[in-house]
């Protein structure tokens, strides 16, 4: 147990060391920063002496290691298009992130998990039909699509909600709405496979042999078996959530990480694109690995292996 | 063939084959389909709404954007791009998974050990946010966006191959083949391949839908390929900002976006269940 979890824990490390390798590489492929921030005029010996000063007259690998070094001190550079501390501003983002995706999946899990256990225990009924048809275009349906829909209706012609910002509780509503609904989808219909495949195997003849009710038949063999691989899937989709912010974000202005990341695209502002990429896979990362570990203790199969 | 038969009596299947088929051939035909040019502008018919609308025309049935051009004939070219570029990224992603998948499984060792720990590495990432990081410092474009949706989603291939490669070599005609001094190519191409390759498909099936959001969602960015070659997602960002007064030019693109995706994962369970 206590070796999976170091094991793991390196294996954070190990893939965080890949990441930075990975955006210094990008950055660097993508070509000389500083002919953008010089004027076309620009004298070439000054060109040299800002390449010098902002250490890109060195050779690569000195340059990842000034790289990494700057990171670990918590200096990422300093944005182009807001002229401050480009991981201040990340950092300052990530709550409203965090914030809108735990949302969606409070959400999201409310409304999939009685969905899927209804659509499982009734196979073929009509609330099945009915469940497993909306997940499915639930998954179908393009997330920033949606969002522009509900704003449409909920915010343009109904005027209930506010079309986008964060400046009030009922800001979170729509673009939390928008994010939960594919993942209801997902959850519907991976809870509801799950659950299917755990009904058919032995210990639920077993049970059923036992004279078990259905109800315990149910809830206490059947679901606490799909539970496991349900909750992992739920878990590992926080990192993807926090990875599409970017989109879902842009359409609602809502100020996290997504939407910034969205602004240092638009203005290239790469110092901004890579700290804003660093922190989401650092983010990532640490989620994976709480949901690995707390597996392990849903589990108790992978504690002994 | 009782696979195919199962799959012809499976209504959800069928349909979903039916409005894939439909919208990949009037993608495919649009020139021949459509009287107009994608990017042929009528300012005098700036925002006509669609023909049922009063003040409707029937020569837009579905109206025009903010530069009078036709919305029926952008969605066909913007589901164009949408079938290229999820066939052409799982294409891509679908042969380097499978090849490193299978040579990993096959030849197992180390070289297994070092491509599966690299494997856990990118999987660790979303595939959407892998794409827009790379296409954010490279820069967009039609064959970059293929290319590098392409290269983020050849895990889950190379898993599966992977599974599927260690599960056959096993089998007694794998080792009927080595008795009689078949090469590694050889048994790999005439004995695995064929093997491997069924729940490969139904991966990529479902696949290049998830492709299609995501190039979607990518051109929505401003990320997917350049204008003025329409794209569902960029037309959806541009019917964002009249859709207050023009709502159907951002609802008919997402509505397309859905139907074609709605019908490859209508198709993918179809085959799913067969397996």
């Amino acid at each position: 147990m206590g070796r999976y979890i170091l094991g793991r824990l390196l294996q954070a490390f190990a893939v965080l060391f890949a990441v930075s390798i990975g955006i210094f590489l990008l950055i660097y492929l993508s070509g000389d920063p500083v002919s953008t921030m010089v004027p076309l005029n620009a004298r070439p010996s000054d060109v040299e002496a800002i390449r010098a000063y902002f250490g890109l007259d060195k050779p690569v690998h000195i340059q990842y290691i000034l790289f990494v070094r700057n990171a670990l001190h918590g200096d990422l550079g300093h944005s182009f298009k807001y002229r401050q501390d480009s991981l201040k501003l990340v950092l300052h983002r990530l709550p409203a992130t965090f914030t809108l995706a735990v949302t969606s999946v409070i959400l999201a899990v409310a409304v999939a998990l009685p969905l899927g256990i209804i659509s499982a225990t009734r196979r073929g009924t009509v609330i099945d039909n009915l469940a497993t048809g909306m997940s499915l275009l639930g998954i179908s349906t393009p997330g920033f699509w949606l969002g522009i829909l509900l704003i449409l209706l909920f915010a343009e012609r109904l005027r209930w909600l506010p079309p986008s910002g964060r400046d009030s509780p009922s800001s979170l509503i729509l673009p939390a709405v928008t994010m939960a609904a594919a993942q209801i989808g997902m959850i519907t219909r991976l809870l509801r496979r799950c659950m299917l495949e755990a009904l058919s195997q032995d210990y639920i003849t077993t049970a059923r042999a036992k004279g078990l009710k259905e109800r315990s038949i149910n809830y206490g063999h059947a679901l606490r078996n799909a539970l496991i691989p349900t909750v992992t899937v739920i878990g590992l989709n926080l990192g993807t959530l926090i990875g599409g912010s970017v989109i879902i974000e842009t359409v609602f202005a809502w100020p996290g990480v997504g939407w910034l990341m969205n602004e240092a695209i638009s203005a290239r502002d790469l110092p901004l694109i890579r700290a804003d990429v660093l922190v989401m896979a650092v983010v990532i990362t640490f989620i994976n690995l709480a949901v690995d570990v707390s597996y392990c203790y849903l589990d108790p199969r992978i504690r002994y292996q | 063939m009782k696979e195919l038969k199962r799959f012809a009596r499976n209504r959800t299947a069928m349909l979903g084959l039916v409005i894939t088929l439909l919208l990949a051939f009037t993608a495919l035909f649009a020139p021949l389909l459509s009287p107009r040019s994608y990017k042929e502008q009528n300012l005098p018919k700036v925002l006509t709404p669609p023909f049922w609308d009063p003040g409707g025309d029937m020569s837009y049935p579905l109206g025009t954007d903010h530069l009078g051009r036709d919305m029926l004939t952008r969605i066909l070219y913007g589901l164009r791009i949408s079938f290229a570029v999820g066939i052409g990224a799982v294409l891509i992603g679908g042969t380097i998974g499978t090849v490193i998948g299978v040579v990993s499984g096959f030849f197992g060792g180390k070289v297994d050990g070092i491509l599966m720990r690299l494997a856990d590495t990118q999987l660790s990432f979303p595939a959407i946010f892998l794409t827009i990081a790379v296409i954010a410092v490279l820069g967009r474009g039609l064959l970059n966006l293929i290319a590098v949706l392409g290269f983020v989603t050849w895990v889950q291939y190379a898993r599966v191959a992977r599974g599927e490669a260690l599960v056959v070599k096993e089998k007694e005609f794998v080792a009927a083949a080595h008795a009689i001094g078949a090469t590694s190519f050889h048994i790999i191409t005439r004995h695995i391949l064929p093997n491997v390759m069924p729940p490969l498909v139904v991966i990529a099936t479902v696949n290049v839908s998830s492709m299609i959001l995501a190039e979607a969602g990518l051109s929505f960015l401003g990320l997917g390929v350049r204008p003025p070659m329409p794209t569902l997602g960029q037309m959806l960002s541009e019917g964002r900002q009249v859709f207050s007064i023009a709502w159907w030019n951002a609802v008919f693109p997402g509505l397309a976006i859905m139907l074609v995706v709605l019908g490859i994962n209508l198709l993918g369970d179809g085959l799913a269940e067969g397996h």
